[in-house]
């Protein structure tokens, strides 16, 4: 790729010719504003369920309690009898301590500390995962998940139903807020993920068809 | 279910209620105008500018037609002829030196020498001139509902009425609104919205005989739209899109014919009569 | 060359002919403009916190804009960091080769794609068939059109002139055990497990970006369907593409430009997925091995040299424009004959391949607005569709630079001299007198045929009397008051 360099110097040359002596503007220089929010934690909380129920998104309000309990009655109610998690993460040593799971004939399976080595489980096999998440967003119904070697992308991304476990203390007004408060700029990770709702897609004729590439349905275990 | 894509919400058709916002500033009430004729009301709806001058005098404003006026430059203008255009625009504000309001029979010319002439001017000697001129310049309704605060007495029977407002009227002048409103204050006039009011009538200048097929499907759509809200009037302060509408609606033999909004108030408060 | 749709050799009037008189096309575009109009419209209910918000959007693409080129440099150099491979491409060509060395260098045979417009820009795929590698379109709409051998005619929704019937009858030629149907749900799973297969398989995958930040060296792909996810996640090498124009200095700038953006797309508050990017796959994490960015110039930095038309490139590719131009409407996007159609198109289009290969694109508008009405970035499309009228027409003076190219294409004596005296008409008083009095007196010579105007309308006929009689004529009446 010989034509590499040059093309860099050419491109950034031209740029800057053609940029001449027109000023550098600043953050002062910025004008206009986004909305603001003025909600307490009930509203919050509120604001993001009416926001992910309106993009289909199953929410169930529970406990910290009684979660583990409730999510095995949605997968029985669902017909889903293996469920994958991550043993780091608090969603799987819950569930690994949950005496009921083996009456009810659910077969709980974990990642692996290879998760490449998941791909074809994750393609052919595993019908639901649940999955932890760092916050979420009020104002535009979001989860906001970091993936990483304990809980990797693709289990957010390719069986057919994703559960989430959501704490209702961790949600944000705005993903301005998330990005601030939680210092996102000082160093971003591999992968940051806003999710709001199931997989969908309205290419054909504007029909809303869901579960396009990613899961079709998308399910809320939310904490308060 | 979901608020996506299914079930799209609101109508394309329906207007926001009319609050009239000020989106500039206006002068107080002054003694005496300029009116601003605009060259298609000159050669082909001269009635037009008269009844506009009659009104305004009726309300008490000095009159003054300045009879050098030609055109506002629009034409050169859009088609990309600066110079041209320029060398028609400087008249214009040579012409009208007083420091009195310009008032302006169409939107799109008002749109023109409001928001066009500074940047037309700019960094030539006549750009101090060309700022201080477009800070003058108002279009007709605009006027009425802004600086005159006028108030129509209306004297006409009950009728239904379309209102067409050009793209500058709407976008460069806001002006839309008064034109709604004026129609609005009349007791016995209703007002009706019609399909995609917003949309341009496929008029655009040159536009409509470089590309006559892109601009004939938009003005039958116009028409059409019209026609389907069974109106008995046709209304619009923009003489351009008059001419567009009325020559398809004439072309389709088709009874309906739009009159100028400055006629229209004139015959609605029985100007001839008095 | 690339950008224009082959196998379509017929002038923009053509084309024009053909899809105006294309009554499901009317109807079909229509429709779907109507509803993602609708839809736009749902989501602004507070018109000053619109406003407010589109300010800001400016505000962040020009200072953006302001410093490109070491943002840029900024950015390469976060992007190293983070081990992201940064290809700089002039041409499509030069970007084609890129994409091609890479997939030949991990011996790739098939590449799985999210939606890119700019791999269309570059017309990627013919060159990769010919290259030996299988390009497979994941985003749906972009599936069906590689099926069907058609090309987008929406930026957004770039399947949106099929009828569902279309894309039953191409599935259930093309798919493996798709039988006919119309039920848009079967449509989609059959499409879904078809490209599952690929996914599963492929090495390579690429996409477009959204926006590029260069504080963090992150890159940002929106979507709803799963596509760009699947695209950067399963494959061991995921090369995006896109262009130099797409950076944003800070990690703060990108809410607003993101709320700018779905809202004014499609009217969803947010898409299904925000998938940052900022680094291949670290330890045993999953995801690439390999992440490469190309930055494609291709004439975008003429634009550039010009403060107006720099304005140009502050576009975030919503499409709203497009939704809301009532040319658009009415034709389509494949009347416009380059990849980006509608009123963006025709700004940006001239710079990409110029103005001779595009001289229709400026002068095929109205010049109504209602584009930079809703654009989310306040890009003044009117304005800078009458500059590139100007420059098309005008001649350059000696030693002046050209801001584009095909400057003057459209340039006849006959046209110029015709201005020339119109504006000598128009600013001579006496002479217009007189022109208005030949034409009211000779109203009745007006030519009943006016080229193009009579095809739909009546020819206007001068009134007996100009205003300008008519007035003297009141004043008279009035008793002699002073003009």
């Amino acid at each position: 790729m010989s034509t590499g360099i040059d093309s860099r110097t050419n491109i950034l040359n031209r740029l800057r010719k053609g940029l001449g002596k027109d000023p550098s503007l600043s953050l002062s220089d910025d004008y206009g504003q986004t909305a603001h929010y003025d909600w307490d934690k009930n509203q919050r909380t509120e604001n993001f369920i009416t926001a992910m129920a309106a993009v289909k998104t199953e929410i169930h309000r529970t406990t910290e309690e009684l979660w583990p309990e409730l999510l095995v009655k949605i997968l029985l109610e669902k017909d889903i009898n293996c469920l994958l998690v991550s043993s780091k993460r608090e969603t799987g040593k819950r569930m690994a301590t949950q005496e009921f799971i083996v009456e009810s004939g659910l077969t709980l399976q974990t990642v692996p500390d290879n998760p490449p080595g998941l791909k074809d489980k994750l393609f052919f096999d595993i019908p639901a995962t649940l999955t932890t998440c760092r916050s979420a967003i009020a104002e535009t119904g979001s989860l906001v998940l970091w993936p990483d070697e304990h809980e990797p992308r693709a289990m957010s991304l390719v069986p057919p139903v994703h559960f989430v476990l959501l704490k209702a203390k961790d949600i944000y007004n705005t993903l301005a807020d998330v990005i601030r408060q939680e210092g996102w700029a000082i160093g971003m990770p591999t992968n940051a993920l806003l999710i709001s709702g199931p997989s969908k897609t309205a290419d054909i004729a504007r029909i809303l068809a869901y579960g396009a590439h990613g899961p079709r349905e998308l399910i809320v275990l939310l904490v308060e | 279910m979901s608020e996506l894509f299914v079930n799209a919400m609101g109508d394309n058709n329906q207007q926001p209620t009319p609050s009239l916002q000020k989106k500039r500033a206006y002068p107080s009430r002054p003694e005496a105008v300029y009116l601003y004729g605009t060259c298609l009301v000159d050669l082909l709806q001269p009635e037009a500018g008269l009844d506009a001058i009659k009104l305004l005098e009726r309300e008490g404003i000095r009159v003054e037609f300045a009879e050098q006026q030609t055109c506002c430059g629009q034409p050169a203008y859009t088609s990309g002829y600066d110079d041209e255009a320029r060398g028609v625009a400087r008249l214009q504000m040579n012409i009208m030196p007083e420091d009195w309001p310009v008032v302006i029979l169409s939107g799109s010319c008002g749109g023109m020498m409001h928001h066009h002439y500074p940047k037309l001017f700019a960094g030539h000697p006549e750009e101090k001139q060309a700022l201080k001129f477009a800070d003058r310049v108002f279009e007709f309704t605009e006027f009425l509902v802004h600086v005159l605060g006028y108030q129509p007495e209306d004297k006409g029977k009950p009728e239904t009425v379309a209102v067409h407002t050009s793209c500058a009227a709407r976008r460069e002048m806001n002006v839309h609104q008064t034109s709604w409103a004026l129609i609005d204050s009349l007791s016995s006039v209703t007002r009706i919205t019609q399909d995609h009011e917003f949309e341009c009538c496929g008029f655009g200048g040159s536009f409509c005989v470089r590309y006559p097929d892109i601009s004939g499907a938009m003005v039958n759509d116009k028409v059409k739209a019209i026609s389907d809200t069974g109106a008995n009037r046709l209304v619009s302060a923009d003489f351009g899109c008059l001419m567009n509408i009325n020559g398809a609606f004439e072309f389709q033999e088709k009874e309906m014919r739009g009159t100028h909004l400055a006629s229209y108030l004139w015959e609605r408060i029985g100007g001839d009569d008095l | 060359m690339s950008e224009r749709i082959p196998a379509q050799n017929l002038s923009f009037d053509e084309r024009v002919e053909r899809d105006l008189n294309n009554p499901l096309l009317r109807t079909n575009f229509r429709e779907a403009m109507d509803f993602l109009m609708d839809k736009r419209s749902s989501r602004f209910t507070d018109d000053q916190q619109l406003q407010d918000l589109r300010n800001l959007g400016a505000s962040i693409r020009k200072r953006a804009l302001s410093k490109l080129p070491d943002l840029l440099e900024q950015m390469e150099v976060k992007l190293r960091e983070n081990g992201i491979r940064v290809h700089w491409a002039e041409t499509p060509e030069q970007a084609n080769q890129i994409v091609l060395d890479i997939a030949q260098h991990h011996g790739v045979k098939t590449m799985i794609k999210g939606k890119s417009m700019v791999s269309e820009e570059t017309e990627l795929n013919a060159f990769l068939e010919q290259e030996g590698i299988n390009p497979v379109e994941a985003d749906m709409g972009e599936y069906i059109l590689q099926l069907a051998e058609d090309k987008p005619s929406h930026i957004v929704m770039p399947a949106i002139h099929k009828t569902k019937e279309d894309i039953a009858r191409l599935f259930e030629k093309n798919l493996d055990e798709c039988e006919y149907t119309e039920d848009v749900d079967e449509l989609i799973q059959a499409a879904r497990q078809e490209l599952r297969k690929v996914f599963h398989g492929a090495d390579i995958g690429l996409t477009g970006v959204n926006f590029m930040v260069a504080e963090t060296g992150t890159l940002v792909l929106v979507e709803n369907e799963g596509n760009g996810r699947m695209a950067t996640t399963v494959p061991k090498v995921h090369v995006a593409m896109t262009g130099i124009e797409k950076v944003i200095e800070y990690l703060d700038d990108l809410p607003p430009l993101l709320t700018l953006l779905t809202n004014s797309a499609t009217g969803q508050p947010i898409t299904t997925y925000v998938n940052m990017i900022s680094s291949p796959r670290k330890g045993s994490e999953d995801g690439p091995e390999e992440v490469h960015l190309v930055l494609l110039d291709n004439g975008r930095t003429i634009p550039y040299a010009d403060q107006e038309m720099r304005q140009t490139l502050q576009c975030i590719r919503c499409a709203a424009c497009m939704n809301h131009c009532p040319v658009y409407t009415r034709l389509g996007g494949h009347a416009y004959g380059t990849t980006y159609p509608g009123p963006i198109g025709s700004i940006l289009s001239p710079h990409l391949l110029g103005l001779e290969e595009t001289k229709d694109l400026p002068s095929a508008s109205t010049l109504c607005g209602a584009c930079s009405e809703v654009c989310p970035v306040r890009i003044p499309i009117p304005d800078l569709l009458r500059r590139l009228r100007h420059e098309g027409i005008r001649k350059l003076k000696k030693g002046e630079e050209a801001v584009i190219r095909g400057h003057g294409t459209k340039y006849t004596h006959t046209e110029k001299a015709a201005w020339l005296s119109w504006s000598k008409l128009y600013s001579s008083p006496a002479l217009y007198r007189s022109f208005a009095l030949s034409a009211t007196l000779f109203r009745g010579l007006t030519p009943s045929k006016m080229k193009g105007w009579t095809d739909f309308r009546t020819s206007p006929k001068p009134s007996k009397k100009s205003l300008h009689s008519l007035v003297k004529q009141y004043r008279k009446q009035q008793g002699g008051a002073e003009l």
